[in-house]
């Protein structure tokens, strides 16, 4: 077993395999493929398609079920917004509301397409996520030409927020042997005693910051100039067809979608 | 202000303060989330450090909370395009917000007299006023939420984040900004 | 090059801010191959002149500075800090925050990748630094599956595979455990026996360093006061003693033996067991040294009065599946004063954590003072059991020094008359009066460390548990919390105490029990479980250095402490 983003992978999983600038144009990929597609058919179409690479790629569906809650919040959100507060024309009304708004056929094919607009950003981000791991992230976004320091930034944060989380802990803990209570009170006062906790956080942090500083400087961090990159991947042929696929399907649906060529999809929404 | 490109100083900054924000912004949504409003906490507590970290060094702090709230986010409500751009963007342009009034206005971090609280309170609200308005007409432009709700959604953000940001990043500042003065990061002179 | 890797010449500095000097006109030379130890009480300027050897000072570091400082024939203050970090490598005492990559690969290879060194021989160094300390097949670990001490040599291996001319090490063994320490110490030893490297030490452990150093330096308040073979140092033990610095137990021993029997001549003093051991049987052969120790030295007494805590087969799963604890059964009395010992990872904190009600029992039970502490809440259990944390910046979360100790009394409701007067006593005791109004984090570590235990006393608890109190600190600063600690349980506080310190324990703690795997492997009176090294040697601890002298010399001496060996010794010369 690998160790991931989210936290293990079987090794021969052949998305865990690729290259690491594709596993974020994959991500990249379904976010903005998921915001170009109209069509609720190929947006729940997609979402199917996604499910079944975790299959492929070997990854539990159990990943999803993490996101359960905010699939149900989301759906929500925009039914709630959609059902009462739009008034989109459509064939069929079904009701009209008091203050003037009203629902149609086209109301809920519109609330169906933003639902699966994000379910497949969000099953898509997630089976990425269960494949990418730390070295990725880094690899990946110096590929892509983004500056050696944000890459390291990032993971210098990841690093950190292990540190701190066990730092905050303990002194929330320390916090609770002193008699202080997380759960009563009212919103202001939980408020307070959080402040109380970020004296300590601050402070370790104003320290670390500096030790930081240190710490890079002695192992001689060159962020600009040449930099040897140890850690070599190489592209493999399949890899770049499925490097230019992951390009050429959002230009595609692009084209399509400004009109320029004309293949009409079944469900597209009016503009 | 000191310029200085993205070095290593700049670099321990951005990280420190995202490590730290990640944390309590993981424990943040837990704690007060507002139904019906997506990836939204009531009582955003990680504002009120990555405010303050701002505030003392300057846009690498906005950085480091843009970090931190779009993983932490993302850990929640899965890593989309959607999140990055309303959360974790508008969490960054707000606290650059707050520094260029409280610099423009001259107040002093340390709040030692009235006009440097009343300035920090309105680059706050201010600041609160602008994330709001991002997040919201993002969620608008993603087709999450229709007109109607954009204003609600606006007042929640307003008033949560300037409750939180307020209640959390005053007694940061009046108690810490005289040991943060020594650190060779800070960026008032 | 004339041979020197270090020539430090009329050095001063002050940082920006500040009134006074750091380092005062510090002259220094290293040879290339040297061991250079460095010792001195906290706040002497160790940790700065590491980091003006490493031209951090001035380059990073705002402040003042006077004189010169060559490395490797590089002026520090000329040269760019990367040239300068090519030949000069520096581990902190910090195993955490050095780790800034996510595998233990990219962290050795990060500085030849900052040089841009080809990656055939990135990959070569590499693989080479990790087999010297001792970690090849661990190049895909996360730091996150590593213990304190593997993280330190991924540390050193980072530093090495760039082959520096100098590695300077800033106390790299405090944050560990004592195999983590040894695991340090047999590396250095291997660098300096296999491979000549340059090495400067900081350490408060002076016998690993009386064993490999060549020299030792002494600093204190920024001036270098000694400069000596370490021979030649420890044996001017009045001197050190006064500034702080304990020379090794057997040094001392045997320097005041020949003080004793007015010996003024300048003999030759041991600095191991082994040669102690020698010069024992040079010494003392033909004479007598009875086992009168047996009467004289009664077995240190154990509380004896109620049950404070008991474990009843408790046992503890981690939410991640770690058995932590594996069927505990303690009970710790009424007026004990308890050292818990072990290596990290055996259950020490567990052990404590459950003492005072944060974590509850996955199976079995705790009781406090007759109550199961499932039933309890930890504030409630926080009344009767005080816990001060190893890092005391974990529990001061006030704004000043009065308001960190009234903070709990608050929560209990008590009226302003009473917390004042509380606090401003417990301030007293513990050396903070004065300090009232004075934000903690202006404090210094040892005021800090004063504090983080005043903040529990002011609840006046009537057990006591405190976790590794002396990580990190000086010999003083030791010592003035353990003496804290003896005169609290003098007045009736229970005292339970995690450390790895074995001279300490020696010195103070009545009763030791020693953890391992989760399990306890020995529990008893100080001087039997101390001195049955087998159960310590599982646990991968050592008695103390006199301990294991006197063990050498007949197994059936049991002597804790120097004093102890003075009487036993002393009464030997007297006999003649």
């Amino acid at each position: 077993m690998k160790r991931t983003y989210f936290l293990y992978v079987e090794e021969n999983s052949p998305l865990y395999k690729l290259h690491p600038s594709l596993k974020i144009f994959l991500l990249l990929f379904f976010n903005i493929e998921a915001l170009l597609l109209d069509s609720p058919y190929m947006l729940w179409g997609g979402i199917i398609l996604t499910i079944l690479l975790f299959k492929v790629a070997k990854i539990p569906l159990s990943r999803l079920g993490k996101f359960l809650a905010f699939a149900i919040i989301i759906t929500q959100a925009i039914m709630f917004s959609y059902l009462l507060g739009s008034s989109i024309p459509g064939n069929i009304v079904y009701w009209h509301l008091p203050w003037g708004t009203y629902v149609t056929d086209v109301t809920l094919l519109h609330v169906f397409t933003m639902v699966g607009r994000f379910m497949l950003m969000l099953v898509g981000s997630t089976l990425v996520l269960s494949v990418l791991t730390d070295t990725d992230i880094i690899y990946g976004l110096v590929f892509l030409r983004v500056p050696y320091s944000i890459a390291l930034t990032i993971s210098l944060a990841f690093r950190f927020a292990s540190i701190f989380l066990d730092d905050y802990l303990k002194v929330r803990d320390a916090m609770v042997l002193r008699g202080t209570s997380f759960d009563k009170g009212n919103i202001f006062q939980r408020a307070r005693k959080y402040v109380n906790l970020a004296i300590p956080l601050m402070v370790m942090a104003i320290r670390r910051m500096l030790e930081l500083t240190y710490v890079l400087e002695v192992k001689g961090t060159r962020l600009k100039g040449k930099r040897t990159f140890y850690r070599e991947y190489k592209m493999k042929p399949y890899e770049k067809a499925l490097a230019i696929l992951l390009l050429a399907t959002p230009a595609l649906t692009l084209t399509m979608k400004m009109g320029l060529i004309t293949f009409i999809l079944p469900g597209v929404l009016a503009q | 202000m000191a310029k200085e490109g993205f070095g290593i100083k700049q670099i321990a900054v951005t990280a420190v303060t995202a490590g730290l924000c990640l944390p309590l912004a993981l424990f943040a949504i837990i704690l007060v989330p507002i139904p019906g409003l997506p990836a939204a906490s009531g009582f955003w507590i990680p504002a009120g450090f990555y405010f303050v970290m701002t505030l003392w060094f300057g846009v690498w702090g906005a950085l480091g909370g843009h970090i931190a709230t779009t993983i932490a986010m993302g850990y929640f409500f899965g890593y989309t395009l959607h999140i990055w751009v309303d959360g974790g963007l508008g969490d960054f342009i707000a606290p650059l917000v707050a520094l260029v009034i409280f610099k423009a206005l001259k107040a002093n971090p340390e709040l030692k007299t009235q006009r440097d609280y009343v300035v920090w309170v309105v680059s706050v609200m201010i600041a609160s006023l602008v994330c709001g308005l991002w997040v919201q007409t993002v969620h608008l432009l993603f087709g999450v939420i229709t007109w109607p709700f954009w204003w609600i959604g606006v007042l929640t953000y307003f008033i949560g984040d300037t409750m939180a940001i307020v209640t959390v990043g005053t007694p940061l500042l009046k108690a810490l900004t005289a040991y943060v003065k020594q650190s060779p990061m800070y960026i008032w002179k | 090059m004339n041979g020197n890797v270090v020539e430090v010449k009329g050095l001063w500095w002050k940082y920006q801010g500040n009134v006074d000097w750091v380092l005062k006109d510090i002259n220094l030379t290293v040879r290339k191959g040297e061991f250079v130890g460095i010792i001195g009480p906290s706040g002497a300027g160790k940790t700065t002149l590491c980091l003006a050897l490493t031209g951090i000072i001035p380059h990073s570091i705002r402040g003042e500075f006077r004189g010169e400082i060559r490395v490797h024939g590089k002026n520090t203050l000329n040269t760019t800090l990367t040239s300068i970090m090519e030949d000069v490598g520096i581990v902190f005492q910090d195993p955490d925050i050095q780790f800034i990559t996510m595998r233990v690969l990219d962290e050795v290879v990060f500085p030849l990748e900052n040089m841009g060194a080809p990656r055939d021989l990135i990959k070569e160094r590499a693989e080479w630094a990790l087999n010297i300390v001792g970690l090849r097949g661990f190049e895909e670990k996360h730091p996150s599956e590593l213990s304190g001490g593997q993280k330190q040599r991924v540390a050193i291996a980072s530093m090495l595979a760039k082959l520096p001319k100098l590695l300077i090490l800033d106390e790299p063994t405090s944050d560990l455990d004592p195999i983590g320490k040894m695991e340090v110490f047999k590396v250095l030893e291997k660098l300096r026996t296999d491979y000549d490297v340059t090495l400067i030490v900081v350490e408060h452990n002076v016998e690993e360093l009386a064993k490999f150093a060549d020299r030792i330096i002494l600093l204190t308040e920024g001036r270098i006061v000694f400069d000596e073979p370490p021979r030649r140092l420890f044996s001017k033990c009045t001197e050190l003693r006064k500034i702080g610095v304990y020379p090794p137990q057997v040094t001392e021993l045997f320097y005041r033996l020949n003080s004793l029997s007015g010996n003024s001549r300048s003999l030759f003093l041991p600095l191991t067991v082994e040669e102690a051991y020698k010069l024992f049987r040079k010494q003392f052969s033909g004479k007598s040294i009875t086992m009168e120790f047996s009467e004289e030295f009664s077995e240190s007494l154990t509380g004896s009065g109620r049950s404070v805590v008991e474990f009843q087969n408790v046992k503890y799963i981690y939410p991640d599946g770690t058995l932590a604890l594996n069927g505990i059964n303690l009970t710790i009395r009424e007026g004990d004063f308890m050292a818990i010992v072990g290596a990290n990872g055996s259950g020490k904190t567990t052990l404590a954590k459950h003492m005072v009600g944060i974590l509850k029992p996955t199976e079995g039970r705790v009781l406090v003072f007759g109550k199961d502490t499932r039933t309890m809440k930890a504030s409630e259990i926080a009344l009767n059991v005080g816990y001060v944390y190893q890092n005391p910046d974990h529990q001061l979360f006030c704004t000043t020094v009065f308001e960190e100790c009234a903070y709990a009394l608050r929560n209990m409701g008590l009226d302003e008359d009473e917390i004042e007067e509380r606090v401003h006593e417990v301030l007293d005791k513990l050396g903070l009066k004065g300090l009232e109004s004075t934000p903690p984090y202006f404090l210094s570590k040892g005021q800090r460390q004063r504090l983080a235990v005043a903040t529990v006393l002011v609840m006046k608890p009537k057990v006591l548990v405190v976790d590794e109190p002396t990580t990190g600190q000086d010999h003083i600063q030791s010592e003035s919390i353990m003496k804290l600690l003896e005169k609290l349980n003098s007045e009736g506080t229970t005292i339970v105490v995690i450390t790895h310190d074995m001279r300490l324990v020696a010195e103070y703690a009545k009763r030791v029990t020693v953890m391992y795997n989760g399990l306890i492997i020995a529990d008893g009176p100080t001087r039997k479980v101390i001195t049955s090294t087998r159960d310590l040697l599982k646990s991968s601890l050592n008695p103390p250095q006199i301990t294991r002298f006197f063990l050498k010399v007949n197994p059936n001496m049991r002597v804790l402490t120097l004093e102890e060996g003075l009487r036993i010794l002393g009464g030997g010369i007297n006999r003649g």
